[in-house]
C-alpha cells in the first residue's frame, strides 16, 4: 500500500513546476518522506515590503498554515522571490522549529541578487539543501556547528555550496529519533 | 548540533517583529532565548534570571538602551552585551562602546555579521569559564602535591580522604593550625565528582559576622552603604563544588543559625535581597577549636555541630609525624629554590636533626616558612643548622646541655604555645595545679 503523503511542496507565486518535481523525488531520497506537490497559491500583497522590494518569508509560513492538511503532515512552500525577515537584510529560507511549516526562495541560489548565473546541477543541489535543511527545523534540529552537516547555518551562497547533503551523524540520530516519536 | 552548552540571550527591543524575528532565529541556532520590549522589563527579567548575552536596541521609549547598559555593567559584569541600532544612531553606538557593550550592529543585520558576532561572544565566553575552571583546577592541584607524609596517620587520612570524597557528606576537619587542614579539604574536593566544579574557600574567622555574612550569602546592590555592586557569595559561587568554611568555631551565633538553615534547605537570599536562590554545594569546615568544649560553653550551637560532623577528620599535628620531616622539608626546599632560583639542593643532617627535635607549635606552616627562610638567608648550596630560625632563636638547644630549670622551663613556653595558652589544659598534662603553674609562670617570666 502506498505511504500517505507526509508533505506538501506548495509554489508561492510562479515557479517552475520541474523544480517542484525534481525537489520531491531529491526529498524522497534522502529522507525517505512521501511528497504530494499541491496547486500553486498566489503570493500574498500583505507580505510584500515595497522599501525592502522583498517578502516577509515569516508572514508566509503563517499564510501557508491557513490552508487545512492531513496530520501529521508538513508544508514546504517555494518561490522565486527574495525572502527577508525584519532583523535581516534577507534570508534563504525559514521555518518553524519543530513546527510545520517551512519556506524557501529560489532566488539567491539562482544568482537573482549577484548576477551570476549557477549551473543546473549547483543550482539544483543549492535547493535541496535548502529544502532538506528548512524541513529539518520542523523535525526539532537547531544549527549545527559540525562540518559539513546539512543543519550548518550557511550565511551565504559559498557556505552553502560546502555543506553536504546529509546530516552528521548526531543530527541524524536526533532525527531518526524524532521520525519515529511522530510515528512517520 | 552545537556543541556548546545552552546559551542564554535576552533581546531587548520596542518593535515586536525584530523580537520576534531575531529570537527564532536564535533558537534554531540553539540558544536559549527571551525577549523584553523595553529597558525597564529587561532589567525586571536580569533581576530574576542571569542572561550570558544581552541583545539591546539603542532606541527605545521609557528607559534607552545606553541608560540600560550603564545600569546594568556594574551589576552584571560578565553578561556580554551587544547593541543593535539604525543607521541615523551611530554616534549613540559609539557611546555604547565606551560604555563597555562589546560591540554594535547595524539594522537590519546581514547574516554573516550576526552570526559571526554571536559565535564570538558564545566563543569568549566558553573560554571565559575555562580560564576560570583550569585556574581553580590549577590552583587545587599544586595545594593537593603540598599534602606530603608517610607516616602511619598520614597514610591512614589518605585513604579517609579517598574514601570520604566519593559521597557528598559534610566533612570536619580538626587539627591545630598550620596542619594543613586546608590542603585535606582541596584534596577531597580533588578527589570527587565535584572536582570540575569550583572550591570556594572561606575563613570565618577573618571577616566580622555583618562582613561574613555579605561575603557567605553575597548582596543586591545598595543592601548597605558600601553595596556599590551586586555581588555573588561563596554560596552561589560554590554551586556544583565544593564550599570550604575554614575556623568555623569563629562564627557568631546568629551566623551559626544563619548556616544552619542553609544545610537544611540548601536556599538562602542575598543579604538585601528577597528572592530565594538555590546552589548544590558539598560543605566541609574546619576548624582548631574544640567544638565539644564549645557546645558546653554555650558558645557553638549543638545541632550545627552534628550537621558539620557526620565525619569526622583529625589531621595530626607535625611533632606526631616527625618521620615526614625529611620528606616535607625536601618538597618545601624544591619549591623555594625554584622560585627563589637559588641552587640550594640538600639540607645538612644536623639541620634535619635539628628538625626533629623542634616540637613545631606552628606544624607544617612553620616549617614550610623555616624552609623558605633557610633557602632566602642561607648560603651555599647545602642549609645548614644556623641557617633554621628556630635554632636561631634558641628553639633546639641539646638536650645534654640542658639543666632541669631550662628543660622545665622550654616544657612550660612549650605546651602554653601548643595549647594556645589554656592553662587548666597545661596544667592538666603537667599533672600540678594551676596555681603551681602561675608561680612557674611568673618564675620563668613566661608570656601567656
Amino acid at each position: 500500500m502506498e505511504q500517505p503523503p507526509f508533505l506538501f511542496l506548495v509554489a508561492l507565486g510562479p515557479v517552475d513546476p520541474k523544480l517542484l518535481r525534481r525537489l520531491r523525488k531529491s526529498i524522497a531520497k534522502h529522507f525517505s518522506l512521501s511528497a504530494l506537490i499541491l496547486d500553486p497559491k498566489p503570493l500574498p500583497p500583505h507580505t510584500y515590503h515595497v522599501w525592502r522590494d522583498q517578502y516577509h518569508s515569516t508572514q508566509l509560513l503563517e499564510y501557508l498554515l491557513k490552508d487545512e492538511y492531513a496530520e501529521p503532515f508538513r508544508v514546504l512552500g517555494v518561490t522565486a522571490v527574495d525572502l527577508y525577515i525584519p532583523i535581516f537584510t534577507f534570508v534563504f529560507g525559514e521555518a518553524q522549529l519543530d513546527g510545520r511549516a517551512a519556506i524557501i526562495s529560489v532566488f539567491r541560489p539562482g544568482g537573482g541578487a549577484d548576477g551570476v548565473r549557477p549551473s543546473r546541477t549547483l543550482f539544483f543541489d543549492r535547493l535541496t539543501k535548502l529544502g532538506l535543511h528548512e524541513l529539518s527545523h520542523t523535525f526539532g534540529l537547531g544549527h549545527c556547528q559540525e562540518k559539513g552537516c546539512l543543519m550548518g547555518f550557511a550565511t551565504n551562497l559559498e557556505k552553502l555550496d560546502q555543506k553536504n547533503l546529509t546530516l552528521c551523524n548526531y543530527c541524524h540520530v536526533l532525527m531518526t529519533d524524532y521520525l519515529r516519536d511522530t510515528k512517520v | 548540533m552545537s556543541p556548546h552548552k545552552k546559551i542564554s540571550i535576552l533581546v531587548v527591543d520596542d518593535e515586536l517583529s525584530i523580537r520576534e524575528s531575531l529570537s527564532g532565529w536564535l533558537q534554531r541556532g540553539g540558544y536559549q532565548v527571551e525577549t523584553a520590549a523595553d529597558g525597564l522589563s529587561a532589567l525586571a527579567k536580569i533581576q530574576e534570571n542571569h542572561y550570558d548575552i544581552l541583545l539591546i536596541d539603542v532606541k527605545m521609549p521609557e528607559m534607552d538602551g545606553l541608560t540600560l547598559l550603564k545600569k546594568l555593567k556594574e551589576s552584571e559584569a560578565d553578561t556580554a552585551m551587544l547593541m543593535m541600532t539604525a543607521h541615523g544612531d551611530i554616534h549613540d553606538a559609539v557611546e555604547a562602546i565606551k560604555l563597555g557593550a562589546y560591540d554594535y550592529l547595524l539594522k537590519p543585520f546581514e547574516l554573516e555579521e550576526l552570526n559571526f558576532t554571536i559565535e564570538k561572544l558564545v566563543q569568549m565566553q566558553n573560554l571565559a569559564m575555562e580560564n576560570l575552571i583550569l585556574k581553580d583546577r590549577l590552583a587545587t592541584i599544586t595545594r593537593f602535591e603540598n599534602l606530603v607524609g608517610q607516616s602511619p596517620p598520614m597514610l591512614k587520612l589518605f585513604d579517609t580522604i579517598v574514601d570520604v570524597a566519593q559521597s557528598d557528606t559534610t566533612v570536619l576537619i580538626t587539627g591545630e593550625t598550620g596542619t594543613g587542614k586546608e590542603l585535606v579539604a582541596r584534596a577531597i574536593h580533588m578527589q570527587s565528582p565535584r572536582c570540575y566544579a569550583p572550591f570556594i574557600a572561606l575563613n570565618c574567622g577573618a571577616f566580622t559576622e555583618h562582613l561574613l555574612e555579605s561575603e557567605l550569602f553575597g548582596h543586591e546592590k545598595g543592601a548597605f552603604t558600601d553595596a556599590k555592586f551586586t555581588k555573588k557569595g561563596r554560596l552561589e559561587m560554590a554551586h556544583g563544588g565544593t564550599l570550604f568554611l575554614d575556623e568555623v568555631g569563629d562564627i557568631s551565633m546568629k551566623m551559626q543559625i544563619d548556616l544552619l538553615r542553609v544545610l537544611e534547605t540548601r536556599e538562602f537570599t542575598r543579604v538585601g535581597g528577597t528572592k530565594p536562590l538555590h546552589s548544590d554545594f558539598r560543605i566541609i569546615a574546619a576548624t582548631n577549636q574544640d567544638l565539644q568544649e564549645a557546645i558546653r560553653r554555650k558558645t557553638f550551637r549543638q545541632d550545627l555541630f552534628y550537621r558539620l560532623n557526620v565525619i569526622h577528620l583529625q589531621v595530626p599535628p607535625l611533632r606526631e609525624r616527625l618521620e615526614d620531616i625529611p620528606l616535607l622539608a625536601q618538597h618545601f626546599l624544591r619549591r623555594y629554590a625554584t622560585e627563589t632560583k637559588k641552587k640550594v639542593d640538600s639540607i645538612h643532617p644536623k639541620a634535619l636533626e635539628a628538625m626533629q627535635q623542634y616540637s613545631w607549635p606552628g606544624n607544617v606552616r612553620e616549617l614550610e616558612n623555616a624552609i623558605e627562610r633557610a633557602v632566602v638567608v642561607g648560603k651555599g648550596r647545602q642549609i645548614k643548622r644556623s641557617d633554621l630560625p628556630f635554632v636561631a632563636a634558641g628553639g633546639v638547644t641539646e638536650l645534654g646541655e640542658l639543666s632541669l630549670e631550662e628543660l622545665e622551663r622550654q616544657h612550660i613556653a612549650h605546651l602554653l604555645a601548643t595549647k594556645g595558652g589554656n592553662l587548666s589544659n597545661v596544667a592538666k598534662i603537667l599533672r600540678i595545679n594551676r596555681s603551681t603553674l602561675y608561680e612557674k609562670i611568673r618564675k620563668y617570666r613566661l608570656a601567656t
